[in-house]
């Protein structure tokens, strides 16, 4: 496959750029430089030919054209026929033949075979990073030559890294010997899992033993705890013997005690209680008795002495109501002379006031005195009297003023000449036609358009005559059919390529010829020496002995044999002189060869020469009838024409804008006359005389002046229209004010008359009524105090007069004389109240008399009750004193007693010994040992302390049994660690699988590395090898592999005969090293496919020139075999890629020809 | 009521742990930690909810090797909520709780009947209109049963409604060794009304006048139990109609989740394409959970690239799965293979290289012989556990050997290519 050319139609920065490698000429290498400085798109490009190849990726390239419309043309030569296609970024179909239809992928596919983009990548492209990372895995491989090779044949820069990075990652896992391996921490973590569970688990069989246990301790437990019941049993009993002896003794005292006491009566129980109420009772009743006879006598003696008035109290009640009119009657005296001098102060006040409002002789004062509203209504009326006074003058003086400015309006609206009756509208649409006609300076226009278009005219005019001798208008020129410029510049570049070839061969000519000259003077030379004769002459005069000799074997006569010996003769003479001169021969001999070989190649040199002479014939030719075609002088240089051109374009420049000058002057003339038109039909309608012929100037003032006329006018209508209406309101204003002054003198008449201010029919000015108002202010509550003083005087003298009636009366009953009722009144009433007092004494005595009788009574009934009682007791014991009857009980309750504690004694010993009877219990006690007992009791003590310690041992452990039964839960806690388990081992086996697997597919790769090895090694190790030594300028000689146990390295001879391993050569020389490898492995690929471009970005970087000249040496010999694409931003690289190189063919990016439409 | 009704569940196998590399992830290990323990719960809350009548299981509760006492109280703990609300367990022994030790250690509340390996019918506690429910049983006292155990079954009671417990593998399976086979027509001939079969960990049911069920294990433990799992809830009516209902418990459902790359040649298509095969696996999905293992098939120029950043679209899936919530990603394995190379010289030296790989290296006797050194070496280090995990003889072992180098190669070829610099 081969690149012919790539079009970036639309694709990264690019648009319309064509980058053209032409047809490949054969014998000739194809290089192509691509030169472009930085930020020229060269990576670009070689996307855009990978996009072509393989569709365009997403996401990149996108940042001028938009991914959908992204497209990339190109030229492939595929089979060795170049075809053309279009690729668009679509989903599908986007790979389009030249005619836009889609195409299958495997049109290209095809030749690349399953070489996908990466892998293209990787073995056809090349750049400074590759190179770099390239070298510094060769170090990595340490020389192994498999994967030298190989990895220089797939273009692949970090295989031996990745090698060493997989056999990392499974030792990582696991290695022999290895320590810190993750195998043996997922170990560790299986260890520490096991002892976790192990911590909480348990199995079933420890659970069967703690069962076991837990029910075997509760037998016992159990056991044990009846061996101790038994002991504390026997204890118990001893215990009660021993303390059941003491009880002998005083069961024997308490019968002796008992004996005398067994005669005493039973008395009934109650009398316990009884007796000592009894005794207090009878004490109590004889002291009380006594004391209530004295009390009764007294109170008699104290009644019979009590007398009663009873007169007096006859009149109680009445007393009781005569009190408040003696209070009133007290009050009366002190206050009506303070009340009469009051009243006879407020009389003087209200003649005073009667006098001040000129009535001193009124009858009723009260008359005089005013409703209130009356009296508001005549304020309001008071207070508003001199605003409307002020309302009524001003708008008089507003009316005459209005009046006035209306008159003036007129005068001046007839002084202006107008009337009212003036149009306004009709002014206003020639007013907007004005407007219009300004906002274009038509005028102006016209003359800038026309001064233009005759300076257009001019230059045309000048520009036409630039281009003699060739004569004739913008027309005819402009019609012309030219060359273009693609044409001008294939010619230019043919002639100069025809140019250099004459001269190339002219000098070659000259060369040889100078050769052919020398190498003909050399052998005239060396013939000229003597006896050295030239091979032709030594043939001719062996040719000639052989006639005279074959002439003579037929003759055999002395002629022929003279003649044959003269041949001999000379044969002889010309081979010994030949013998003799053989260096000179020999010279001779090489200088003839040469000079037949240069007197070839001078032909072959004077031959191209013609050629290149007709070549140059022929195109000067083919050029100068195309300047003919141009009605150009034939004799005119390309050159010349390039110039006449550029004259023809300025010339036609020239025309264009001469006629759009001319058509601007047109329309603009055009503009005014219509405008012209527009604003005299406007001034016709608005009714102004307009000649036929005007200027639109002219125009426009005449009618600017009549819409500013029309304007003063309408101002002044405006004005008297105003005045009028001002003179209305005013009228307006006047009738108001005055009306409101009628409404108030009506108001004040009426509120006058309607009380007594308007009597005798004089209605009072204001003045004189604001001073009455404000002296009957005072009148009014003059008159109310004067009406109460007297009222209150009349009442309280009538209050003294019944008082005196009633004591009076009171008085006749007692048989009283009254002098001052006051002083007899409180003398009845001392008499009633000491009458009073008497009686309350006498009914409190009768009271207290009747209760003690009663008393007494109730006494002796108890006294009865008591004697019963007494006589029952005392009849039982057979005694006379209830203290005796004590006696007799007291000794009843000791004996009670002592029977008591006798059944006690009796009980505790039969509950000791657990006999029926007391006698069985008496005669055991008497035969018991004390002794014994306290003996056995010791010994039992002892067993019990151990049987009860055994008991509680085996609790706690029974205890702890059922507790380690019941501790085992149902929990999750095992079955969790157990699936933390099998996860670790799962993740265990996953990387076991995952180590085997790489380490596995690392053995597998090596040694298909090593077959790779043995495959390739012959065809790329001699290619290699003259590449690194051409690269490395001869600072190496070769390459060479050798054997190491089972691998083969590689080895690098210097100049010198010595031999160095990878590890041992310089950074920049392993670079030389995979670059020499990678041109091989160009090569091998080549030797069994069709090749395929190889593109290289800018490796050259750090190159000086020598080098970079070998390694553009490497790739003018990669580019025999395949295209070589190079790209740079080095012009220096371009000038030497050339002169390695003469055929390498540079592009510039950037000034590409654009594609064609 | 007139209807008899119980859930009917096996293989339970309580506490045996999930097998999954997904559980590497502490925050799934809390949430399905205990899958089975946590299902078996559901089951029991299953009962309570429905207020059925009783709990059939039909074998293998819990694994032989389990020997933890803790299981055994859970399950009495579980069984002893049933027991409080009157609802009756019936359990038989199966291959894999045969000879368990923890059982026999273990107090049932009355409530629970086990049967015997001689074979019994019990009668429910519960009559159904009036008439009887007989459940026939008989367990496994050894681990082995290749005998068929229908004939050992007692005839059933007339007019009663008779219910057959039994763990078999009925006529085999692939999965499965043989235990107490038998034929569906020998459990339809038996006469009862309904078979509540165990130990086939895959649904299947055969509705008929004596409709036979094997529930399947009610929660898959790895990828190998995959799909949906459920138990039974049965009711039988007095007309001898049998209404079954599938009930979901389990808490994560394992899926293989393939998706096919065929013409896929962008990267990016090809992660919108994982996305989608996991949203609908996702989608489909009734449990809490979704495990998945994604696998990626076909032909596309991508294969040595997805070979070689297989960790990297794990990662993605993981993205994805965690913001879609509840779905875990447990691994991601390829077989894509690339477009076929054209035959004849070799298109470009990598395929070279693979192709003497596959071609000379892999078929020969000394790779062989070093790989199953390499083998040998890692196998005598891995934990007791996992010895066998290459195989159990000679041919197993070289099957896996000739696998693990086969992909071994194919993924360092891929990442051989891993230095390329596509532009």
């Amino acid at each position: 496959m081969r690149l012919r050319s790539l079009s970036l139609i639309r694709y990264g920065m690019f648009t319309d750029q064509v980058i053209d490698f032409g047809e490949k000429k054969a014998g000739q290498c194809d290089l192509h430089i691509i030169y472009g400085p930085n930020e020229t798109g060269k990576t670009t490009a070689v996307s855009a030919y990978l996009d072509l190849l393989y569709g365009i990726k997403s996401g990149r390239y996108a940042f001028l054209h938009l991914e959908s419309t992204m497209r990339i043309g190109g030229a492939l030569e595929l089979g060795g026929k170049p075809q053309e296609f279009i690729r668009v970024k679509s989903a599908s179909n986007s790979l389009l033949d030249a005619h836009g239809q889609p195409i299958a992928e495997s049109a290209i596919r095809a030749e690349l075979g399953a070489i996908e983009r990466d892998g293209y990548c990787n073995m056809f492209s090349l750049d400074d990073d590759t190179l770099e990372e390239g070298g510094e895995d060769i170090l990595k491989s340490k020389g192994d030559l498999g994967q030298l090779l190989f990895s220089a044949s797939a273009g692949l820069s970090e295989l031996s890294q990745q090698l060493v990075r997989v056999r990392g990652e499974a030792d990582a896992f696991y290695k022999f010997h290895g320590r810190q391996t993750k195998l043996a921490q997922f170990k560790e973590k299986l260890a520490a899992l096991k002892n976790e569970r192990d911590a909480i688990d348990t199995q079933a069989s420890k659970y069967a033993e703690l069962v076991q246990a837990r029910d075997r301790l509760t037998a016992q437990y159990a056991a044990a705890l009846d061996a101790r019941g038994v002991t504390q049993a026997r204890m118990e009993g001893v215990q009660r013997h021993l303390l059941a002896l003491p009880g002998l003794a005083r069961l024997r005292s308490l019968r002796d005690q008992l004996a005398p006491l067994q005669s005493i009566p039973e008395a009934p129980r109650a009398w316990a209680e009884e007796l000592p109420k009894l005794i207090r009772q009878e004490l109590t009743l004889d002291a009380n008795l006594e004391t209530i006879a004295k009390r009764i006598e007294k109170l008699g003696a104290g009644i019979a002495e009590m007398m009663v008035d009873q007169a007096a109290l006859a009149l109680a009640d009445r007393m009781e109501q005569l009190g408040e009119l003696r209070a009133r009657d007290v009050t009366a005296v002190k206050d009506i002379p303070r009340l009469k001098l009051e009243l006879d102060d407020v009389d003087g006040s209200v003649r005073a006031m009667l006098r001040q409002v000129g009535r001193p002789s009124e009858e009723d004062p009260q008359r005089l005195v005013l409703e209130a509203a009356v009296v508001s209504h005549l304020r309001d009326l008071m207070e508003t009297r001199s605003g409307i006074e002020a309302e009524k003058q001003r708008a008089a003086d507003e009316l005459a003023q209005a009046e006035q400015d209306l008159q003036q309006a007129k005068a001046d609206l007839e002084g202006a000449g107008g009337s009212m009756s003036g149009d306004d509208a009709r002014i206003e649409s020639l007013s907007r036609a004005v407007a219009v006609t300004r906002a274009v300076d038509h005028l102006s226009r016209c003359r800038t358009a026309k001064r233009l278009s005759t300076e257009a005219d001019a230059t045309l005019r000048e520009r036409l005559g630039e281009l003699k001798p060739w004569q004739g208008d913008g027309a005819t020129l402009a019609g012309m059919a030219i060359s273009s410029e693609d044409e001008i510049h294939g010619w230019k570049l043919a002639l100069a390529n025809a140019q250099r070839r004459i001269d190339q061969h002219s000098s070659d000519v000259a060369r040889i010829t100078s050769d052919v000259s020398r190498l003909t003077v050399e052998r005239d030379v060396i013939g000229g020496t003597t006896g050295v004769v030239t091979d032709e002459e030594a043939g001719a005069i062996r040719t000639a002995r052989e006639q005279t000799w074959a002439e003579h074997r037929r003759a055999l006569d002395v002629a022929s044999a003279d003649s044959f010996e003269a041949a001999l003769r000379r044969d002889d003479l010309v081979v010994s002189g030949r013998f003799m001169h053989a260096t000179e021969v020999a010279n001779l001999h090489r200088t003839s060869q040469e000079l037949a070989v240069r007197e070839e190649e001078c032909r072959h040199a004077r031959d191209l020469l013609n050629q290149a002479t007709e070549n140059q014939k022929a195109l000067n030719e083919e050029v100068a009838a195309a300047i003919g075609r141009m009605s150009l002088p034939t004799d005119m240089s390309l050159a010349q024409l390039e110039a006449w051109l550029t004259r023809r374009d300025r010339a036609l420049e020239a025309r264009r804008l001469a006629q759009e000058s001319e058509s601007e002057f047109h329309a603009a003339a055009d503009d005014a006359e219509l405008a012209t038109t527009r604003l005299a039909a406007a001034m016709n309608a608005a009714g102004l005389v307009v000649k036929d012929e005007v200027v639109l100037d002219d125009l426009l003032a005449a009618a600017d002046s009549a819409v500013s006329a029309e304007a003063t006018l309408k101002h002044l209508r405006n004005k008297v229209r105003e005045c009028e209406r001002e003179v209305k309101r005013r009228e307006h204003a006047d009738e108001q004010a005055k009306a409101a002054d009628t409404g108030w003198t009506t108001a004040w008449t009426g509120s006058c008359v309607s009380s007594w201010l308007g009597e005798g029919g004089v209605v009072p000015a204001p003045v004189a009524v604001r001073g009455l108002l404000e002296a009957l202010g005072e009148l009014g509550p003059a008159l109310v105090t004067k009406a109460s003083l007297t009222r209150r005087i009349t009442s309280m003298q009538r209050d003294q007069h019944v008082f005196a009636d009633k004591v009076a009366a009171l008085a006749s009953e007692l048989g009283l004389t009254v002098k001052d009722p006051s002083a007899t009144a409180k003398e009845i009433a001392d008499r009633v109240k000491a009458a009073e007092t008497v009686l309350t004494l006498r009914t409190e005595a009768d009271g207290a008399l009747a209760a003690a009788r009663k008393e007494k009574e109730d006494l002796e009934d108890a006294k009865v009750i008591l004697e019963e009682a007494k006589g029952k007791m005392t009849a039982l014991f057979a005694v006379s004193t209830l203290k005796e009857v004590d006696a007799k009980l007291s000794e009843l309750d000791r004996r009670a007693d002592l029977e008591e504690q006798l059944g006690q004694v009796e009980s505790e010993i039969l509950d000791a010994l657990r006999f029926k009877t007391i006698a069985e219990a008496e005669a055991a006690l008497e035969a018991m040992d004390r002794d014994a007992l306290e003996r056995e009791q010791i010994d039992l003590k002892g067993r019990f302390d151990n049987e009860d310690t055994r008991c509680r041992e085996l609790f706690s452990l029974r205890s702890n049994a059922i507790d380690a039964v019941e501790a085992i839960g149902g929990d999750a806690g095992v079955a969790e660690i157990e699936e933390r388990r099998r996860t670790v081992l799962i993740e265990i086996e996953d990387e076991a699988r995952r180590h085997l697997r790489l380490r596995m597919g690392t053995a597998a790769a090596e040694q298909a590395l090593r077959i790779y090895r043995d495959r390739h090694r012959s065809s790329m190790m001699n290619r290699a090898s003259e590449a690194f030594a051409m690269i490395s300028r001869g600072a190496y000689s070769r390459l060479e592999p050798q054997r190491r146990k089972d691998s083969e390295v590689l080895l690098a001879i210097t100049a010198a005969g010595g031999s160095k391993e990878a590890e041992q050569l310089s950074k920049g020389t392993r670079f030389q090293l995979y670059l020499a490898l990678r041109v091989a492995g160009y090569h091998e690929f080549v030797r069994t496919r069709i090749p395929v471009p190889f593109v290289s970005d800018d490796i050259m970087e750090t190159f000086d020139d020598f080098r970079a000249e070998e390694a553009f040496r490497l790739f003018a010999d990669m580019a025999e075999v395949g295209q070589i694409i190079y790209f740079t931003h080095h012009a220096h690289l371009c000038d030497i890629a050339a002169r390695v190189c003469p055929d390498a063919q540079i592009h510039r990016l950037g000034t590409l020809p654009a594609v064609a439409a | 009521m007139a209807v008899y009704r119980f859930v009917h569940s096996a293989d339970v196998h309580l506490d045996s742990p999930l097998r999954s590399l997904a559980l590497r992830n502490q925050d799934l290990a809390e949430l399905i930690g205990n899958a089975t323990r946590q299902t078996f719960a559901r089951t029991i809350a299953l009962c309570l909810e429905e207020q059925v009548d009783a709990l059939l299981l039909a074998g293998d509760l819990y694994d032989g090797e389990q020997t933890s006492m803790k299981t055994a109280r859970f399950l009495a703990e579980q069984l002893h909520r049933l027991g409080q609300a009157g609802i009756e367990t019936f359990i038989v022994r199966g291959n894999h709780d045969a000879a368990s030790k923890i059982a026999r250690e273990l107090t049932f509340p009355e409530t629970v009947t086990v049967f015997k390996g001689r074979a019994d019918a019990v009668e429910a506690r519960r009559r159904v209109s009036g008439s009887q429910v007989v459940v026939h049983g008989l367990s496994f006292t050894q681990p082995q049963a290749p005998e068929s155990l229908v004939a050992k079954y007692k005839p059933p009671v007339a007019g009663a409604l008779n219910i057959g417990l039994m763990h078999t593998s009925v006529g085999g399976s692939d999965d499965h060794d043989p235990y107490a086979p038998c034929t569906l027509r020998d459990l339809q001939g038996a006469g009862f009304r309904y078979w509540a079969l165990g130990h086939i960990h895959k649904r299947w049911v055969e509705v008929g006048p004596c409709t036979v069920v094997m529930p399947g294990i009610p929660q898959g433990r790895d990828i190998n139990e995959g799909g949906v799992k459920s138990v039974s809830l049965v009711a039988i009516h007095d007309d001898g109609s049998v209404d079954i209902e599938e009930r979901i418990v389990s808490l994560a459902q394992f899926e293989r989740v393939t998706v096919r790359t065929d013409g896929i040649d962008d990267w990016r298509d090809l992660a919108a394409s994982i996305t989608e095969g996991l949203r609908k696996a996702k989608d489909a999905v009734i449990s809490d959970h979704l495990v998945a293992r994604l696998r990626l098939t076909g032909t596309t120029p991508l294969a040595w690239r997805i070979r070689r950043d297989l960790d990297l679209i794990q990662g993605d899936a993981e993205v994805w799965a965690s913001m879609a919530g509840n779905a875990w990603i447990e691994k991601v394995e390829t077989n894509c293979r690339p477009p076929q190379a054209a035959p004849g010289p070799a298109a470009d030296p990598l395929t070279e290289l693979a192709r003497l790989v596959d071609d000379e290296v892999l078929s020969s006797p000394a790779f062989k012989a070093e790989a199953l050194q390499i083998m040998r070496e890692l196998q005598g280090q891995l934990p007791p556990e996992l010895r066998r995990i290459f195989g159990e003889d000679r041919t197993s072992l070289e099957a896996t050997v000739d696998e693990l180098a086969k992909e071994g190669a194919a993924d360092v070829v891929a990442r051989v290519q891993g230095t390329t610099r596509s532009d």
